[in-house]
């Protein structure tokens, strides 16, 4: 009974979590990379299939914990994948050798990071970006 | 009755670690440890992981045999933005029990041991020792993240799984699908000459895979020297994976033709065709073909059903009946069909 009781909690937790409107996000850089970035690219840069900025400089991701809301919002739109099919994924990078993003523990520590280190990219809500910023990409939430 | 009891402890430690691990742990913390993606020293780039494996094998025409089969430890990291460099050391097979007792055996070797040079997203350089790009098992083979505990023929038997060399590769990106090459020749003698199966001094080759959503499907052509027998191999294959739903469908082929010093000429060819159902987020059933024949004119074919449980991605727990007949490669002793179980983990 008593393990039952926080299973239930976690499945409505859940249940409501899915239900609840995801807020719009963006993809967000220091200056313009110099190319166009769609949903797939994206993708694409936090999967580290893509390595490098059109200008040769290095991309480095940078994640939010992955019960952020914005983190949700973003694995679902632009990775199209639930957490567990993302360590998944992850557990198959490194076997080989290729290191997951940076995970940041909240949104001004993104934007920092972002604001500090070359060629870096991360998502914020859309309400918590300044304009120094170069938003590459709108994800528009639910 | 003594390895039946092993493994039961074995399943009884993974059945009562599944319930607490509800939550597969996020990978990206640099901070602490995380089961699946290994130790990171702060935020240097380097990581330590690796991964182990146990099974218990019941053929029809042996004994049963409970063995550690894999203990591997690999270090990696980032130099800078354009260099990367990957090391792995394995134990492989090193401790078995069955009704003669208990015995200890080292087969230790490295396993891989390359620097990469990133130049751009569509040319990278490989320098080392590093599995062979040919199929879609070998190059992610250890057994917490496949899906049976035996391996099909075809992923690793018909071709050498690992090159010393150099590789040329890299990914070109449309607005609708990728295309991923690789480009390796080797002409020397291996790091470690007791790796794999094959044994090579020379090898070229390549391939091209085509990535499109949830499909993609790879093509290699080989060419290599045999060291012991000298013989010249020439193979091409293809691979196939795709997924659709809880669906997924993995298959690989390859067809070769070897060449003696006498001049004389045979064909060998495997293949197999694998479906994966996922029931739940953790169980999943296997059902496998695979058919194969060698160069001494031996025909071998096998047939698995299979369940997998994985409490956490970077755990597995599998379940596995294999029919078998014929037989192919001199390095397996049992010949007939058998009951086979194992638990890995990468951590």
């Amino acid at each position: 009974m008593n393990v039952a009781v926080p299973a239930l909690l976690g499945t409505l937790l859940r249940a409501w979590l899915q239900l609840a409107p995801s807020p719009d996000i963006v993809l967000i850089a220091r200056k313009a990379p110099g190319e166009a970035v769609s949903e797939r690219m994206a993708a694409r840069l936090f999967l580290k299939e893509r390595l490098f900025w059109k200008d040769g400089s290095r991309i480095v991701p940078v994640n939010l914990p992955p019960d952020h809301a914005a983190r949700q919002a973003f694995s679902r739109a632009v990775l199209h994948r639930e957490r567990r099919e993302l360590v998944a994924y992850w557990n198959e990078q490194h076997f080989k050798g290729v290191n997951p993003p940076v995970v940041l523990e909240s949104e001004d520590a993104v934007k920092a990071f972002v604001r500090q280190v070359d060629g870096a990219v991360g998502y914020v809500r859309r309400d918590r970006v300044e304009p120094d910023f170069t938003v590459l990409l709108v994800i528009p939430g639910s | 009755m003594r390895f039946n009891s092993l493994l039961a402890l074995v399943w009884f430690v993974v059945f009562l670690v599944s319930p607490v691990a509800a939550q597969a742990p996020d990978p990206g913390g640099q901070d602490g440890y995380t089961l699946g993606a290994g130790l990171p020293f702060g935020s240097s780039g380097v990581r330590l992981g690796g991964y182990a494996s146990t099974d218990f094998e019941n053929p029809t025409d042996q004994r049963a045999a409970f063995a550690f089969d894999d203990l591997s430890l690999f270090i990696f990291g980032d130099i800078g933005s354009r260099v990367r460099f990957f090391v792995e050391a394995e134990e492989t097979h090193f401790l078995q029990v069955d009704s003669s007792g208990i015995s200890f055996q080292n087969n230790a070797d490295l396993e891989r041991l390359y620097v990469d040079y990133l130049h751009a997203d569509a040319f990278k350089v490989r320098v080392g020792k590093f599995l062979t790009p040919v199929g879609t098992w070998n190059e992610i083979h250890p057994d917490p993240l496949t899906w049976t505990v035996s391996r099909p023929v075809a992923s690793f038997a018909t071709f050498p799984a690992f090159i010393t060399g150099l590789q040329a590769f890299g990914t070109w990106t449309t607005s609708e699908r990728d295309v991923d090459y690789n480009l390796f020749v080797q002409h020397n003698g291996s790091i470690d000459r007791s790796t794999g199966d094959r044994h090579t001094e020379r090898m070229v080759g390549g391939r091209v895979r085509i990535r499109r959503g949830a499909l993609q499907i790879g093509v290699p052509v080989v060419r290599y020297t045999e060291r012991d027998t000298r013989d010249v191999v020439t193979f091409s294959g293809a691979d196939l994976l795709a997924r659709v739903g809880r669906l997924e469908i993995r298959g690989e082929t390859t067809a070769g033709r070897v060449r003696s010093l006498d001049g004389a000429t045979r064909a060998e060819y495997a293949a197999y065709l694998q479906g994966v159902v996922a029931l739940t987020d953790r169980f999943s059933i296997v059902a496998r073909q695979e058919r194969a024949h060698s160069r001494d004119d031996e025909t071998y074919t096998a047939t698995s059903a299979g369940l997998l449980f994985r409490p956490l991605p970077a755990m597995s727990l599998k379940l596995e009946v294999q029919g078998r007949s014929g037989q192919v490669f001199p390095t397996e002793t049992s010949t007939g069909s058998r009951l086979l179980a194992g638990f890995g983990v990468l951590f």
